[in-house]
């Protein structure tokens, strides 16, 4: 990502932006909500122009380069209760690799790609269930799932911590810990502390990018993301370290 | 209103119109009750009732058209239902305005056009209120024809777009990231259910089309999990509906598209209330 720019008329909405993230990288973008994440996520998709700059996925332009993403989208905005199955579900996200316009029927690889991607989740054998019948947490895995389907080398996770609870919050941690081995991964969120250790790359977004390669959350960082300290969960150690607002 | 109202359903109306024409309310039932399942399960699991009901209201322009010009009302119909769902369309798609406020406008715009072109015809217009409320008691073999036709194509269109459908009303965002082209698609649902609405003006009238459309379909919902099975437990409560409409109609000497509609809310009904008790 170099000198990314986007801009909604005259509100520049991302400015400036550049990035690099390498293979099998954890990499985590925070920033708070209207700083601009979603926009970075589109741009990623290549689903919005850009005023300026330029995006390469694995070489490719964002377009292009989509079929290499698998994208997991906010939790909450699931209708669950559609009459789907759960492997139904997860053969949506083959459709960028099934050839054809008017009829695209799913194949049997698409079948056979949908079956590893739940085997990869842990979840195997429940590709007949309703969707509406999984417990939460086995709902937030189908639809990584769904993403991992499509056999993505770049895994994108719009607030994938948010209403989740805190063992499913574990389980989600340590299935990236396994994906991490064959692809790279890259989390979007405003919560600070849905941040694992294991995160080797991280961006403080508010407009501009505050890029530190180590990992580390500074003061300065949160301050000029935030506008303030803000409380912060340390990791590598085992409880919450609470910074008083001195200001605000 | 002294226009000939198709309520009078008594027995020597029967009798006059003899075994044929019961076969045609039985078989216009039957196909109505297909393109409702279908169509409708694709409107409940994406919450497009209102825009239905704009879509159908509007239909009522096209009815007012054909009387003015002196053409079968349904073609009229046919015109202005698909001209409200492009428009619907690509206010939506170009994101003019809300969805909810264009159906409004589209809603009563058409309803009001048709009352002025019927202002506007000399005499009296005959069979409005079977448009208005429907008769499948006298559906002519003409417009039974038709109704074969729409529902081929309704047939053709869902089962070519079937999966893309499916993703679309299921996760529209996701569904543009995989390449889909998803206005397209969304056309493809609105013309769907412009098409249903004309075959479904004979059998149950422009005002109570979207009872028709969404009542099976919710019932079926309720107790399905996929959504073809949703699609085929509806034309199941569909023809039901229908036939045990028709028949009390006939029985209570009461119009058959009111009788259709209280059958078809009384089965939603009850089905909800036994899901309440059973869970």
């Amino acid at each position: 990502m170099e000198n990314v720019s986007v801009r909604y008329g005259q509100n520049v909405v991302l400015d400036g932006i550049s990035w690099e993230v390498r293979e099998h990288d954890f990499a985590a973008v925070i920033g708070p909500n209207g700083g601009g994440k979603t926009t970075l996520l589109k741009a990623l998709l290549g689903l919005l122009p850009l005023s300026s700059g330029r995006i390469s996925i694995f070489g490719h332009p964002p377009g292009e380069g989509r079929r290499m993403i698998g994208y997991v989208p906010q939790f909450h905005t699931f209708d669950f209760s559609y009459p789907i199955t759960v492997s139904e579900m997860i053969l949506q996200g083959r459709f960028s690799h099934i050839p054809g316009r008017l009829l695209r029927r799913y194949r049997d690889e698409d079948h056979e790609a949908a079956e590893r991607a739940l085997g990869m989740v842990g979840l195997s054998g429940i590709g007949d269930l309703p969707l509406s019948t999984l417990s939460g947490g086995q709902q937030q895995r189908v639809i990584i799932a769904r993403a991992l389907a499509g056999e993505p080398r770049l895994l994108i996770l719009d607030e994938p911590t948010v209403y989740v609870d805190a063992p499913t919050e574990e389980q989600f941690f340590s299935l990236i810990d396994t994906l991490l081995n064959e692809m790279t991964v890259i989390i979007v969120t405003h919560d600070i502390g849905a941040i694992s250790g294991k995160v080797n790359r991280i961006a403080c977004l508010n407009r501009h990018l505050y890029t530190h390669g180590d990992a580390m959350i500074t003061d300065d960082m949160l301050i000029s993301v935030y506008g303030c300290p803000v409380d912060l969960i340390a990791h590598g150690v085992p409880h919450r370290v609470l910074r008083e607002h001195d200001d605000v | 209103m002294v226009c000939r109202t198709g309520y009078s359903g008594s027995m020597t109306m029967f009798e006059i119109l003899g075994y044929g024409f019961f076969q045609n309310a039985i078989i216009a039932g039957i196909i109505a009750a297909i393109a409702c399942g279908i169509t409708g399960s694709f409107v409940i699991v994406r919450r497009m009732v209102a825009t239905s009901g704009g879509i159908s209201h509007a239909a009522f322009g096209g009815v007012g058209l054909g009387y003015f010009m002196g053409i079968d009302p349904l073609i009229g119909a046919f015109l202005f239902t698909i001209g409200a769902a492009i428009l619907i369309w690509y206010l939506k798609t170009h994101e003019l305005q809300e969805t909810d406020t264009i159906t409004g406008a589209i809603w009563a715009t058409g309803m009001a056009v048709g009352i002025i072109f019927i202002a506007l015809t000399p005499g009296y217009a005959p069979d409005l209120f079977s448009y208005l409320f429907g008769n499948i008691l006298l559906v002519p073999h003409q417009d039974l024809l038709m109704m074969g036709v729409l529902l081929i194509l309704i047939l053709l269109l869902v089962s070519t777009l079937f999966t893309q459908l499916t993703a679309v009303t299921f996760d529209e965002e996701y569904a543009r990231i995989m390449g889909l082209p998803v206005g397209g698609l969304t056309l493809a649902l609105f013309i769907l259910i412009a098409l249903t609405v004309v075959l479904l003006i004979s059998v149950v009238g422009i005002i109570l089309v979207i009872a028709l459309l969404t009542l099976p379909a919710a019932t079926a919902r309720l107790y399905t999990h996929t959504l073809p099975s949703m699609m085929a437990n509806a034309v199941f409560i569909g023809i039901g509906t229908v036939l045990a409409g028709i028949t009390l109609s006939y029985y209570f000497d009461l119009p058959s598209g009111a009788m259709i509609i209280l059958v078809g809310a009384g089965i939603y009904a009850s089905t909800l209330v036994g899901r309440h008790y059973t869970r």
